[in-house]
């Protein structure tokens, strides 16, 4: 039984009274370590199934299990327990609290939980040491780069020890170089027993991860699968 | 980090906006403290005075035609022969009323007469009663009346005679000694004679009062003073028959009027003040939310609930409130202390102010809420989907 598992869920928007279907009875399977990689074109449905797999969507037919869950049988506010428990977010634009410190942009997701200051703060700068940013933890979103952004916000998702992290796109507003060094980062974190599974466009990411989803209008197109990932 | 130390971040990060919603609550809490004060120390010096003067009741004959005055108070045309008076009987029945809190009737007669060939007004009264009454009374020269032979004068009709203490002056062909000249007072009594009463009637043949004036103590109770009014006037006007009974404004309890009316009239001008300080931070709170959709989006996502956000929301407004209502309080007992030293208040009483500030705080804490209930409402009604596809 996988972590993840996502059976026939279909997701319909309306939109001036007129229905679009997004995505067709996908059904999917994540287990518990792996690194998987969503692909397809724009407007395939990747994204949409990133948000439902994150407990942030209602699927219009369908089921989520995660952990043996029924993810979307919880109330909406237990949903975002479960959020807060089993899940990390990483986002294309890093979307850091602007007027927070690296450090206090990593404690957001621990200030909900029964944790104190001190506590709160050595979870915090450990997380912030292990992606490489323990000198830089007072600065403000604006005075870091790029990839400290991202580095930052991947100590975000980390820092309450999810199982699973789900990434939008993580290399997607970085130089080659950059991207390089973050997806290094996710193969570490994933070596760890971390589970991720992540929107990509860039085919050079795939390089890092086990199973490559394809996705195409709204559909599981094919699904690949690497035994040894390197 | 606490919720706390996120909302606080962002006051600090918007700090224009925090600095003006700040000013806001200030000249809001202010001005209600303020003309909360005034308008305490004004019915405090109101009270103080009339404890010191009484309630005063002018008793005057029903149907009285337009002609002279004493103070201020129509008595007829003593120079016509259909002068209307009321009994001098009514003297002795007032005083056997017994009504509660009467302390002093003092009968007045008004007539006109000729003196050193100038018609003028002859007032007669008792001296020792009507002094008791008019406290204010002075004189300029001389002293007052030792016995019924002698009389004062009025300071302008002084002045155009040119009497002085020590003058004789024959009044309807008796001659009296003019003991003293009463300060001018700016009013009708400064063109007047004034001498006893009994030896006025007897001397001129007249009998009857043009006016009597009557003073009351203040209930206890206060706020009680208008219906005891109501109660003497119609036990007046009820068992005397032909009298018209009025109260007495006199020019410091109309001064305190006026203020009364003025505080009051800042007192609504407070509460628009309140109403657009809780619109504006009503106004500032949706901006706030609209512009941090992609951020509530964030925290959702993160895994904080609902009522996570409102607390951060209605923090802010806490925040902003709760230091605009110490400031504002502080602010409200400085322009207080000094309208009130400006408008001649009762002064300071560190009673009242004590007692104010839990109330401000609350009100203080009530905009805050209730200003910022409906954004932070909607905050938490935010779809973390659509909030983060605007970032």
């Amino acid at each position: 039984m996988g972590l993840i598992k996502g059976i026939e869920i279909s997701k319909v928007y309306e939109s001036g009274g007129e229905r679009v279907a997004v995505l067709h009875n996908i059904s999917l399977t994540v287990e518990a370590g792996d690194f998987m990689a969503l692909m397809g074109p724009s407007g395939s449905g990747k994204s949409t199934l990133l948000t439902i797999l994150g407990a942030l969507n209602p699927p219009t037919q369908g089921k989520l299990l995660v952990d043996g869950i029924d993810v979307y049988g919880l109330k909406q506010e237990r949903r975002a327990d479960f959020r807060s428990h089993y899940l990390g977010f990483v986002f294309q634009q890093f979307h850091l609290i602007p007027y927070l410190t690296a450090i206090e942009n990593v404690m957001l997701p621990l200030a909900i939980l029964p944790y104190s200051h001190q506590e709160q703060r050595e979870k915090a700068q450990a997380v912030l040491e292990k992606v490489g940013l323990g000198s830089k933890l007072n600065r403000l979103p604006n005075q870091l780069s790029g990839g400290e952004q991202e580095r930052v916000a991947i100590a975000r998702a980390i820092v309450n020890q999810p199982p699973i992290i789900l990434a939008d796109e993580p290399t997607g507003a970085l130089d080659t170089a950059t991207g390089q060094e973050i997806m290094e980062l996710f193969r570490e974190l994933n070596r760890e027993g971390l589970t991720i599974v992540m929107v990509t466009h860039n085919e050079e990411t795939l390089h890092y991860v086990n199973k490559t989803v394809m996705i195409k209008d709204g559909v599981i197109e094919k699904i690949l699968v690497k035994d040894d990932a390197p | 980090m606490r919720l706390l130390d996120v909302a606080l971040a962002h006051l600090k990060l918007r700090k224009g906006r925090t600095a003006f919603l700040l000013l806001g609550m200030v000249l809001c809490l202010g001005t209600l403290v303020s003309f909360y004060l005034l308008t305490h120390s004004l019915q405090a010096e109101y009270h103080r005075q009339l404890e010191q003067t009484g309630i005063r009741l002018l008793v005057t004959p029903e149907g009285l035609e337009t002609g002279d005055s004493y103070l201020g108070v129509p008595v007829g045309s003593p120079v016509r022969s259909s002068q209307v008076l009321l009994p001098k009987e009514y003297f002795q029945e007032i005083r056997q009323l017994e009504m509660t809190g009467l302390d002093l009737v003092s009968p007045k007669l008004v007539l006109a007469s000729e003196v050193m060939g100038r018609q003028v007004l002859l007032c007669g009264l008792d001296l020792q009663l009507e002094r008791a009454l008019q406290d204010w009374w002075a004189l300029e020269t001389g002293d007052f009346p030792k016995n019924a032979e002698e009389v004062i004068v009025g300071f302008d009709l002084a002045g155009s005679l040119g009497l002085k203490p020590g003058d004789q002056v024959l009044i309807s062909g008796k001659t009296y000694l003019v003991s003293g000249i009463l300060l001018p007072a700016g009013r009708g009594e400064d063109k007047l004679f004034f001498k006893d009463w009994e030896e006025m009637m007897s001397l001129t043949g007249v009998e009857g009062i043009s006016l009597m004036e009557l003073r009351f103590q203040v209930p206890a109770q206060q706020g009680s003073e208008d219906l005891a009014v109501e109660e003497w006037i119609s036990s007046l006007e009820a068992n005397l028959t032909g009298v018209k009974v009025t109260r007495v404004i006199d020019e410091r309890e109309a001064r305190q009027e006026l203020l009364m009316r003025i505080s009051q009239f800042a007192g609504y001008g407070a509460l628009i003040v309140f109403l657009l300080n809780w619109l504006m931070i009503a106004v500032a709170m949706m901006s706030s939310v609209k512009e941090r959709v992609g951020e509530i989006g964030i925290l959702r996502a993160m895994g904080y609930r609902q009522k996570h956000i409102i607390k951060i929301i209605m923090l802010e407004a806490g925040m902003i409130t709760g230091v605009g209502g110490i400031l504002g309080f502080a602010a409200g007992v400085f322009l207080g202390a000094f309208l009130i030293h400006l408008l001649g208040g009762a002064g300071m009483n560190w009673a009242w102010i004590l007692w104010l500030f839990l109330p401000v705080q609350v009100l203080s804490w009530l905009i805050g809420l209730t200003a910022a209930g409906y954004p932070a409402y909607k905050a938490a009604q935010l779809d973390p989907v659509p909030a983060l596809r605007q970032l």
